[in-house]
């Protein structure tokens, strides 16, 4: 009988603890998230008030804890779909956009999405997004959970 | 046959798959890119003040580009109204949530930076993606970024034979695979994409002289203040 215990009870014990360990770093503030995620906004998007264009939306993710992070999913309930873009120039100048299945945010570095590079696309508006509107964005990151963040439309 | 001079040649099979459009715009592309880096070298060596500080790559001599009409929200606009001013031409689509607005916000700054200069200087926003992109549609867009603005779209053929004469290579992209499936808010997803398509489009920003010649090409990702310089210099040339 003893056999079939083993390690498998034991392991999972040791890699929580472990786990514990690493987020309990010194240094650390508590009540502070390990994961925080400022300036963000979102670019004005709309051709006419009735007539909606793609949105982006920015912002900086900055990762305090002791262990890498990743944005894994993003969601705007305005949008039809919300993805995790980067926005690339090819060889010969052909600008075009990726779809990320993920962001890794490393333990103790920030990672920007910025106008150029990555941010969140917003596709499908069901409505523009003016200026001076705050509008609320989802962030899932596969470590930190749900963050819920309000993002200001700043103007063209 | 005079084949036989190429010798033995394998071609590898994705070099047989590319659509014959594309490879020829890219070699306009090719080619204009040469054309500007041969300009930039001359007039580096010729030492010429402010030609050789410029940010973009100077056509020299201004190249003639084929006559063209696209359609604005307000009527026709052809490569004839576009004298007297210099010109920059910037060519993508209001769906673009990016680079697109990212690239004519520094366009209206670059504007701004020259002062009163800056109504020298006419904006034209030519979309590449007409099937979506109205007139009206395209004009709106521009007039967004600022009110001087032009917006232009057309016909599907007279925009790629606007985009092909001044090297701008434009393709529809790719369905983008949503893998983690949870951003959907009930997006039907089958039978193609037609509503969400994306545009892969040249990101390259284009400056006329006032007789509608080439005369500058910024390839790469120019800051407002490196476009305001290279007017400038435009503009008292």
């Amino acid at each position: 009988m003893r056999p079939r215990r083993r390690t498998p009870a034991v392991l999972p014990a040791i890699l929580l603890a472990a786990a514990a360990a690493a987020c309990g770093g010194a240094g650390e503030t508590p009540g502070e998230p390990e994961l925080q995620v400022t300036e963000a906004w979102a670019r004005a998007a709309a051709v006419a008030p009735d007539a909606p264009s793609n949105g982006a939306v920015y912002f900086t993710a900055a990762n305090h804890g002791g262990q890498a992070d990743r944005l894994v999913a993003a969601r705007y309930a305005g949008a039809d779909r919300t993805m995790i873009h980067e926005t690339f120039v090819d060889e010969r100048g052909v600008a075009g956009m990726r779809h990320l299945d993920a962001v890794e945010v490393p333990a103790g570095a920030e990672v920007r999405f910025e106008p150029g590079g990555r941010h969140l696309m917003l596709m499908g508006l069901a409505a523009s997004l003016a200026p001076g509107d705050t509008i609320e964005v989802t962030l899932e990151f596969e470590r930190s959970g749900e963050l819920r963040v309000r993002v200001p439309v700043r103007p063209l | 046959m005079t084949d036989s001079i190429a010798g033995p040649r394998e071609t590898p099979p994705s070099a047989r798959r590319g659509r014959p459009r594309p490879a020829l715009l890219w070699a306009s592309t090719a080619l204009l890119v040469a054309l500007a880096a041969a300009g930039g070298l001359v007039v580096g060596r010729a030492g010429a003040g402010d030609a050789g500080a410029l940010h973009g790559s100077l056509i020299e001599p201004p190249m003639p580009v084929p006559e063209f009409t696209l359609a604005s929200g307000d009527g026709p606009v052809s490569s004839a109204d576009l004298r007297g001013t210099v010109t920059v031409l910037f060519f993508g689509y209001t769906f673009c949530p990016d680079i697109c607005p990212f690239t004519l916000q520094r366009l209206r700054q670059a504007r701004e930076l020259l002062g009163p200069a800056g109504d020298g200087v006419r904006v034209v926003f030519v979309s590449v993606d007409p099937e979506r992109d109205t007139p009206e549609r395209a004009t709106a867009y521009a007039r967004g970024f600022d009110p001087s603005f032009t917006g232009l779209s057309g016909s599907p053929q007279a925009i790629a034979d606007v985009a092909s004469s001044f090297g701008i290579f434009f393709a529809r992209a790719a369905p983008q695979e949503d893998t983690d499936g949870g951003n959907a808010a009930g997006g039907d997803r089958a039978g193609g994409d037609d509503d969400f398509y994306l545009v892969d489009h040249s990101a390259t920003i284009l400056a006329l002289d006032r007789d509608g010649r080439l005369r500058l090409i910024w390839g790469g990702p120019a800051t407002a203040e490196e476009m305001a310089a290279d007017l400038r210099f435009l503009l008292s040339d």
